[in-house]
């Protein structure tokens, strides 16, 4: 099954055991990355275990580390196949935009980092309004950041 | 003769496996061998912990071990 | 076994449109986030059209999602970077968050007055305009060592006026037990603040006296009453001054939620700082007595404040800390710099702890570790060369939540951060496993529980929340100061 089929319904097989479930991925529709991202998840109350049934497949085992009933099993098994499946729109979204996320990166990271003179570091707290308030305690965001289109409000910036 | 394990070489890392065998070595003795396409792990001196979980706690540890280090090698290779 | 199959909703991917972004589920919404922290919540429907390339000129949220860099169309790639860059920019100023040890052991060994004035000299040859030092004692009171703490004070003073002109601030943890009026009267002077522990009502606060030491609710009321009654007498407004409080939460707190909250109302304090515990710090069977799992807390998390945001809807003015420290994150586009929530870590580069002897740790969880982590001592290195310290290096290495499994791909991360110290303390490891950390999950539930809020819309909601990010701590100060003593 292809994860790019479109918006649908689809239904993916495992095997229920007496104490795991157990999956039969074709890595061409879900990455060797996103499988472990999806596993990744799990390992803090499953013990996951990997097998290579066959060239391009990857067998997932989940083992309950608490006794566990059929019906969460089946459960469990809904929850690792939706985050499998976001795993793998996550990882080719990463994949996609990864020239757009270097570029950011880089010019955020020399920003950031370039050693600033100490005028600049001033004129930098300044702006904060620090100096008017040694404990930067009663600088209202909006005053520092201006005006309406200020970035305390969610439903003009983030909301 | 004590539990064994298979690690698929194309799904875990050699590295990832001996540092697991490292962080387990005051709970058992992990004898490791270069299987077919795997890495085998047998478990002995297990004290009195449950051989099986021991097996499958390691497996985690294991899997932990093989995503950090992926990750961290895709890292220093992209910069 | 038994052949089954589970229902999966599959959803087109429109590679070529679509920005960076992370997303996850938020009840029967999901969140958004992206690189730059800006942040939407959107329905199920919502997201799927964003994914699959639904979302153009005409869709309701077009120009939001344009706007916040979800698309490619309209992406401005410098000013996306611009906003990354001053979310971190406290990073290049060098450390500014600095805690000195005083006492020790129970007072079996006290910095002298000769190091305090060399660790003086060292922090303030650093370049940061602006510096706190945090006075505090490990397995200790800091206020044993009084006339240490003044002469720290009287000289930072004093050398920073002759010279460096820095914004100073300092500020003591103190459990009270050593507290005099003298000494009072001379913090206040000073302009000295104090954060101290109160776990809630007596029966709570008293219950936990056994655990952590210090004062009594009694004793501990009466000194928190005597602050900021002479704040008052002395005109200072109470927003700055008022003593801090802190909640270490054990089982009994747990059970006792609203009472600790109420406590709070009623002692007029102006924030509450929830800080959970750590099973490292306790034997198994106390831990059995007082701890809890990380789903616990996360429960008492949302319940307790969900009840102080409700508290605040009907006119009582109390932050919680934590919340408080994410919500800058979130509703604006800088970060408060605190060291263990923020990537890379901060210790060394934003903060660095003192031991009595002088000894340089990274950051004041690191003085556990007194072998592994010391990278030097005052009078013998320079608050420069810090950086370059391989400890330093190797800390901040593995703290960045780009090289983390899970941390890489979760939608908290812009605002999120982890203290590798103290992962190498619970297990033995720099990196840990990351699901299993405590702290991951006590953060994605902060979090969670402040979208959750954000979302509903409510303004007066939104008004609390905005609220708590304008009378935010003082400059630098981290009121939790988890590994002191109590």
């Amino acid at each position: 099954m292809s994860a790019e089929e479109g918006a649908a319904q689809s239904r993916l097989g495992f095997q229920l055991g007496p104490d795991h479930i157990s999956f039969d991925l074709d890595e061409s529709a879900y990455p060797i990355d996103a499988v472990y991202g999806a596993c990744y998840l799990f390992i803090d109350r499953c013990y996951v275990y990997l097998t290579r049934p066959a060239e391009g497949r990857v067998g997932v085992r989940l083992t309950a580390q608490e006794a566990a009933s059929p019906e969460a099993l089946d459960a469990l098994a809904g929850e690792f196949a939706n985050e499998l499946l976001a795993q793998t729109l996550r990882n080719k979204l990463s994949q996609s935009t990864s020239r757009i996320r270097e570029y950011y990166t880089a010019a955020a990271l020399r920003a950031a980092t370039s050693a600033p003179s100490v005028d600049d570091l001033l004129a930098e707290l300044e702006s904060e309004e620090l100096l008017e308030d040694p404990l930067e305690i009663m600088v209202p965001w909006e005053e520092k950041h201006g005006d309406g289109q200020s970035s305390t409000d969610p439903d003009s910036k983030d909301g | 003769m004590g539990e064994r394990v298979a690690f698929d070489a194309t799904l875990y890392r050699e590295d990832a496996l001996q540092a697991a065998v490292d962080a387990y070595s005051e709970v058992a003795k992990i004898e490791v061998s270069q299987g077919e396409g795997s890495f085998d792990a047998e478990f002995t001196d297990v004290g009195d912990y449950d051989p099986k979980m021991i097996v499958h706690a390691f497996a985690n540890h294991v899997l932990h071990e093989t995503i950090a280090r992926r990750r961290q090698a895709a890292l220093d290779t992209d910069s | 076994m038994a052949e089954q199959s589970v229902e999966i909703q599959t959803t087109a991917l429109d590679t070529d449109n679509l920005g960076f972004f992370r997303w996850g589920k938020l009840g029967d919404r999901h969140i958004v986030t992206n690189d730059a922290g800006d942040w939407a919540i959107l329905s199920a429907d919502e997201l799927s059209q964003l994914l699959s390339g639904e979302v153009g000129t005409g869709h309701p949220r077009f120009e939001e999602f344009q706007g916040k860099g979800f698309l490619r169309d309209g992406l401005d790639l410098d000013a996306f970077a611009t906003k990354m860059a001053q979310r971190n920019r406290h990073v290049r100023r060098g450390p500014h968050v600095h805690v000195v040890t005083l006492s020790q052991n129970d007072g079996a060994a006290n910095m002298s007055t000769e190091t305090a004035e060399q660790i003086v000299d060292f922090a303030l040859a650093g370049m940061s305009p602006a510096m706190s030092f945090e006075f505090q004692g490990a397995g200790g009171e800091p206020l044993e060592n009084f006339a240490t703490l003044q002469r720290f004070v009287e000289a930072a003073q004093t050398q920073n006026k002759q010279t460096t002109g820095k914004k100073l601030v300092f500020s003591v943890q103190t459990n009270l037990t050593a507290m005099t009026e003298e000494i009072a009267e001379w913090l206040i002077a000073n302009e000295v603040l104090v954060c101290t522990r109160l776990d809630g009502p007596a029966a709570v606060h008293d219950a936990n006296q056994k655990h952590f030491g210090g004062s009594t609710h009694a004793d501990t009321v009466r000194w928190i009453e005597y602050f900021n009654r002479r704040y008052v007498e002395l005109q200072r407004d109470p927003k700055q001054w008022h003593v801090e409080g802190r909640v270490a939460v054990t089982r009994a707190t747990i059970g006792a939620a609203r009472e600790v909250v109420d406590e709070y109302v009623q002692r007029g304090m102006q924030r509450i700082h929830l800080q959970p515990i750590e099973a490292s710090d306790y034997d198994a069977e106390t831990w059995q007595s007082i701890g809890y799992t990380a789903d616990e807390y996360a429960d008492f998390y949302r319940d307790t404040l969900d009840y102080i945001v409700d508290l605040n809807r009907k006119g009582v003015d109390l932050a919680e800390g934590m919340a408080t420290i994410f919500l800058i994150k979130i509703l604006s586009e800088e970060d408060p710099g605190i060291v263990d929530i923020q990537s890379p870590y901060g210790a060394g580069t934003s903060q660095l702890a003192y031991g009595v002897d002088g000894t340089i740790f990274p950051c004041d969880e690191a003085r556990s570790g007194e072998e592994t982590f010391a990278i030097g001592r005052v009078g013998e290195i320079a608050i420069g060369a810090i950086v370059e310290q391989p400890t330093v290096r190797a800390v901040a290495a593995a703290s960045l939540l780009d090289a983390q499994p899970m941390c890489a791909d979760c939608w908290n991360k812009p605002y999120c951060g982890f203290s590798p110290i103290r992962n190498f303390i619970a297990q033995g490891d720099l990196f840990g496993q990351r699901s299993r950390c405590f702290e991951c999950k006590e953060h994605i539930a902060i979090a969670r529980s402040l979208f959750a809020m954000l979302g509903e819309n409510k303004p007066e909601t939104t008004e609390v929340l905005k609220r708590w990010t304008v009378v935010r701590p003082p400059h630098a100060i981290d009121t939790r100061a988890r590994k002191q003593a109590f």
